[in-house]
């Protein structure tokens, strides 16, 4: 029995939705916890790392002085020395530059593939969504690492080429986010509603179902990035990165390895920059997806 | 807000199992869910009795406090919910304030709750026989024993192949035929009181009419009182011998069930019964109730239903009424007596 | 795989009901099995046809690649001898065909390297994976199981709290992080070398090789751990609203049985999804994690074969690797239909 009589519900529009949270995302960020714990950490990684491309840094990365070698943390050395004597610091800063490069290229290349072919799967549908997807769930039978491995080892090292490789392992999960969001937009019936009054497809994608997708991208884009954080770290640490003296911070880990009994320093201090980035950009990515999907339940 | 008038109510509703000791007497029940430390009220002070062996019904739209008033007497409430005070006392039990041992051994032995959506209410991973023993195996008893428990106990909620059910998944089943189970499972403890929250919503109105008539034969066969929660005073006329009226978490009016149809006391009830299709006038408009029930949470000062009174008058803006008894057995929450209003 | 875990869905679908009967229910696992053993076999197909293209794309071949500077010796007619040996120079099809073929066979060629056949040197190398990403993943699920049951019984709490760290940094931490710290620790606190002495397999010397394995498995199972813990907390949470969780309740069960028994078993099936997913991962840690604790497995094998441009195998490794990966999705269909009633029918 209808007892109460409610107002109608306006159809949802996630375009109008969007648009109108768009200036409250960074304050809704900064009121999680997570939010604001991996802005900082992200924020404050970034800076250090690009202060160094300005010439903030105590030493050079590669300047050696052999008669400091392996020398603990200090007023002059922060981080203490390695065994060339060069300036952990330093090299750190660097590292971070280098990884923060890679990663970033890595994931434009597989944000732009993905999403193509994600938002192609999802607006066209038939045979080029089944090939597509198809392609995609074979490159996910291939561990990612792998696939990333052989192609840097085909490739040879590099930064556009490490890049590369890790960008094309991650991009099956991009086509996979957008197709989703993209087929039920293209099925809302103010959609459907835009295609009966004629409007182009290009207007039909750019107005509505690019804005519908920009929240799922924001959250992928972000773990993204700590992905292939770790993946470009995973592959210098076997040697398969940027070569030496580059001051990739997963080659530096495999150093310092070999002298961990002697000289902590060299082992920790890069290890922790790899760790404070990965974790810096999850926890963005876990506080984004809070914010865009609070029905995701989670916390 | 007396419980005498409601249980002067409940005794002079012609129950004869009434004369006992009453299965459930709530008394000044608050209810308040807790956001950021601030405690807000949203079921204020009820008071209500079942009498042994009574047939009650609980009417109100959603957001009224029925679910959660009985959510409260299973001991099922959980945070943000939480009762806040007053007491509810089970056969004597009391309830607020007892530790979840003692609630656990009054729950589905003492007391047991049928519920609204019955697609949902079984676990879909477990067989059907396993999830009515369970409540059984839980209160402490003979494995051989409750499994003929479980055996008659589905026979009795009219599965001609109880053995077939047993083994069944709850996937396998209909709506109905769940709901069924659940009322088997109820029953297997032996209840002095069954809360039935809404059971027959979710189901066919063929359906509704079945489990409505099996729980009203179960109640007459084992003499248990029920409390059957719903908004729907169709059901209520047919299953009830007395009725509660809910609004914004009070309530406002309680009488046996011919008399409030026959003379409601409080507009509210009037309203509800003039949007019945059964009791409109042949030819008649169906009427709505103009505007939306308040939030429980903050209610206008004064009556709670002021705002959408045809019959307030000054008094009802600023002071609340509290229930009081009527001519005929029952008690309204109402400044202005039928017999003044427009 | 924070990232993963979030773009993939949590439980399959329950199928819509259908009528029952025996004879419907064999049939219709007939057809499961057939439909997917076709899938798996597509996708190895579709594997090795990857493969095999970026391996060709790999500079440099075989024979320069194993002789070194010896190769320039060679005469043109040896040359085109070992040539015709290894396939190469024939065009790409064709020598996909010879391999394909030789896979179907059992062969999957020779090494450039040592000489060994492929299937030899991945019958050695297989057993030490197998054994390392099982141990991973039971650490990994106990690990995660326990602290995410723990987690979610209390939500807000200390065991919450701790779960949540212990999720936080078991997915931020890279394994190697926690591999090369291991090996530091146990070599220079505690002077322990559990890889000093040549690897011992399971039935020859079981204690050695559970000393030489339990710590690579622990920096494996650790990230598996951090996922699974997420999910199972998540899960736990979103069934604990479920409404047959309060009729549970409602019976007179105590709470520990309720999420022992009707929270957890319905938590199983978005657990073992990831736990899939996880696996795969697991597959890939190998490599970084055999490196490190110099295990002589299938991933040592592949980074080698790679480095010294073994193309047959680099690709016999990478599709066993890929063959465990379908094999892990076939398995976890089985398990969904272990644990759902509804899958079952």
């Amino acid at each position: 029995m209808s007892v109460s009589v409610g107002t109608p519900q306006p159809a949802f529009d996630p375009v109008a939705s969007a648009q109108s949270s768009r200036r409250s995302i960074a304050r809704r960020l900064w009121a999680r916890g997570n939010g604001r714990a991996g802005l900082i950490i992200v924020v404050v990684m970034v800076l250090l790392g690009l202060v160094s491309l300005i010439g903030v840094q105590p030493h050079g990365p590669n300047d050696q002085d052999v008669y400091h070698a392996l020398k603990g943390p200090s007023g002059t050395h922060l981080f203490g020395t390695d065994s060339y004597g060069r300036d952990v610091f330093s090299r750190v800063q660097h590292g971070i530059v280098l990884s923060l490069e890679i990663s970033v290229i890595a994931v434009a290349i597989c944000t732009v593939i993905g999403t193509l072919a994600g938002v192609a799967a999802g607006y066209l549908g038939g045979v080029v969504s089944a090939v597509l997807m198809g392609s995609a769930d074979l490159l996910f039978a291939v561990p990612s690492i792998l696939l990333a491995l052989a192609i840097v080892t085909a490739l040879g090292p590099g930064t556009l080429d490490s890049a590369l490789a890790i960008g094309i392992g991650y991009a099956p999960i991009f086509a996979r986010v957008v197709r989703g969001p993209v087929l039920s937009v293209r099925e809302a019936d103010y959609v459907k509603a835009g295609a009966v009054l004629g409007f182009s497809r290009r207007r039909v994608l750019f107005r509505h179902i690019l804005p519908a997708v920009s929240g799922v991208l924001a959250v992928q884009i972000t773990l993204a990035l700590g992905w292939a954080i770790l993946t470009e770290a995973s592959l210098s640490f076997l040697g398969l990165g940027p070569p030496p003296p580059a001051s990739s911070l997963g080659l530096m880990v495999s150093e310092g390895t070999n002298f961990a009994r002697t000289a902590w320093w060299n082992l920790a201090f890069p290890a922790a920059a790899i760790v404070a980035l990965i974790i810096g950009f999850n926890l963005l990515g876990d506080a984004l997806r809070d914010v865009f999907d609070p029905t995701s339940g989670r916390d | 807000m007396t419980d005498l008038g409601v249980s002067s109510a409940a005794g002079s509703g012609g129950d004869p199992a009434a004369a006992g000791e009453p299965a459930l007497v709530v008394s000044d029940l608050t209810i308040g869910i807790r956001r950021k430390r601030v405690t807000t009220p949203i079921v204020h002070g009820v008071d209500l009795v079942v009498g042994a062996g009574e047939r009650l019904g609980i009417v109100g739209e959603s957001g009224s406090g029925k679910s959660l008033t009985m959510l409260a007497v299973m001991g099922l409430l959980s945070p943000p919910l939480e009762v806040l005070s007053g007491s509810i006392r089970l056969g004597g039990r009391e309830l607020v304030g007892a530790s979840e041992d003692e609630l656990r051994a009054v729950r589905g032995s003492e007391v047991a709750m049928i519920y609204q959506d019955p697609m949902t209410s079984l676990d879909p991973m477990f067989r059907i026989g396993d999830q009515v023993a369970e409540g059984p195996l839980a209160h402490g008893g003979g494995r051989h024993d409750i499994a003929a428990r479980v055996h008659s106990g589905l026979s009795e909620v009219g599965f001609a192949d109880p053995d077939r059910v047993r083994r069944q998944y709850p996937h396998e089943l209909s709506g109905g035929m769940r709901q069924r189970v659940m009322i088997a499972s109820a029953l297997i403890g032996a209840p002095r009181l069954l809360i039935a929250d809404e059971p027959t919503t979710a189901l066919d109105v063929t359906i509704q009419r079945q489990i409505l008539r099996l729980v009203a034969r179960l109640q007459r066969e084992h003499g248990m009182a029920v409390a059957w929660i719903t908004h729907d005073l169709g059901v209520v006329a047919q299953f009830a011998e007395r009725v509660a009226v809910m609004y914004a978490g009070r309530i406002v009016e309680t009488a046996p069930t011919r008399r409030l149809f026959a003379a409601p006391q409080h507009p509210y009830t009037a309203a509800l019964l003039h949007s019945l299709p059964t009791t409109a006038q042949a030819g008649g408009r169906l009427t709505q109730i103009p505007g939306s029930p308040p939030d429980a949470a903050a209610p206008p000062a004064g009556c709670p239903f002021h705002p959408r009174c045809p019959q307030g008058i000054d008094r009802c803006r600023v002071e609340r009424p509290s229930l009081q008894p009527r001519p005929g057995g029952g008690s309204a929450a109402c400044w202005v007596p039928p017999e003044e209003w427009t | 795989m924070s990232a993963l875990e979030s773009s993939l869905p949590q439980a399959p679908a329950p199928p819509p009901a259908q009528t029952r009967g025996a004879r419907r229910r064999g049939r219709g696992l007939a057809r499961w099995t057939t439909v997917t053993l076709l899938r798996g076999v597509g996708t190895l197909i579709g594997v090795a046809i990857v493969i095999f293209i970026v391996l060709r794309l790999l500079p440099g071949n075989q024979i320069t690649a194993s002789l070194g500077v010896s190769a320039g010796l060679l005469t043109p007619a040896q040359h085109r001898a070992l040539n015709h040996f290894y396939g190469i120079g024939q065009p790409l099809p064709t020598q996909f065909w010879h391999w394909a073929d030789g896979i179907l066979h059992g062969n999957l060629g020779l090494s450039t390297q040592s000489g060994r056949t492929v299937t030899s040197l991945i019958g050695t190398a297989l057993p030490v994976t197998l054994e390392l990403a099982i141990l991973s993943m039971i650490i990994g699920l106990i690990l995660g199981i326990a602290s995410g049951v723990a987690a979610a019984a209390a939500p807000g709490r200390f065991g919450d709290w701790s779960g949540q760290t212990f999720a936080l940094f078991g997915l931020g931490i890279p394994n190697f992080v926690i591999g090369a710290a291991l090996v530091a620790i146990l070599s220079n606190v505690f002077h322990y070398f559990p890889s000093s002495k040549s690897y011992a397999g399971l039935f020859s010397d079981p204690w050695l090789n559970f000393q030489q394995l339990i710590f690579p498995a622990l920096t494996l199972g650790i990230g598996v751990g951090a996922a699974v813990m997420r999910t199972t907390r998540g899960a736990m949470l979103d069934v604990s609203r479920l409404a047959f969780v309060r009729s549970a309740r409602g019976k007179g069960l105590a709470r520990r049985v309720v999420i022992g028994r009707h929270v957890l078993r319905n938590a199983l099936i978005p657990i073992t999804t990831m736990s899939g997913i996880q696996f795969g991962y697991l597959l890939g840690g190998t490599v970084i994690v055999e490196q490190i604790f110099v295990l002589p497995g299938l991933g040592r094998l592949l980074i080698t074969s790679v480095q010294e441009h073994d193309y047959a195998v680099a690709q016999g490794a990478t599709l066993v690797f890929a063959a465990g990966f379908v094999l892990v999705n076939i398995l976890t269909d089985v398990i969904y239909m272990l644990i759902d009633p509804r899958v079952r029918t």
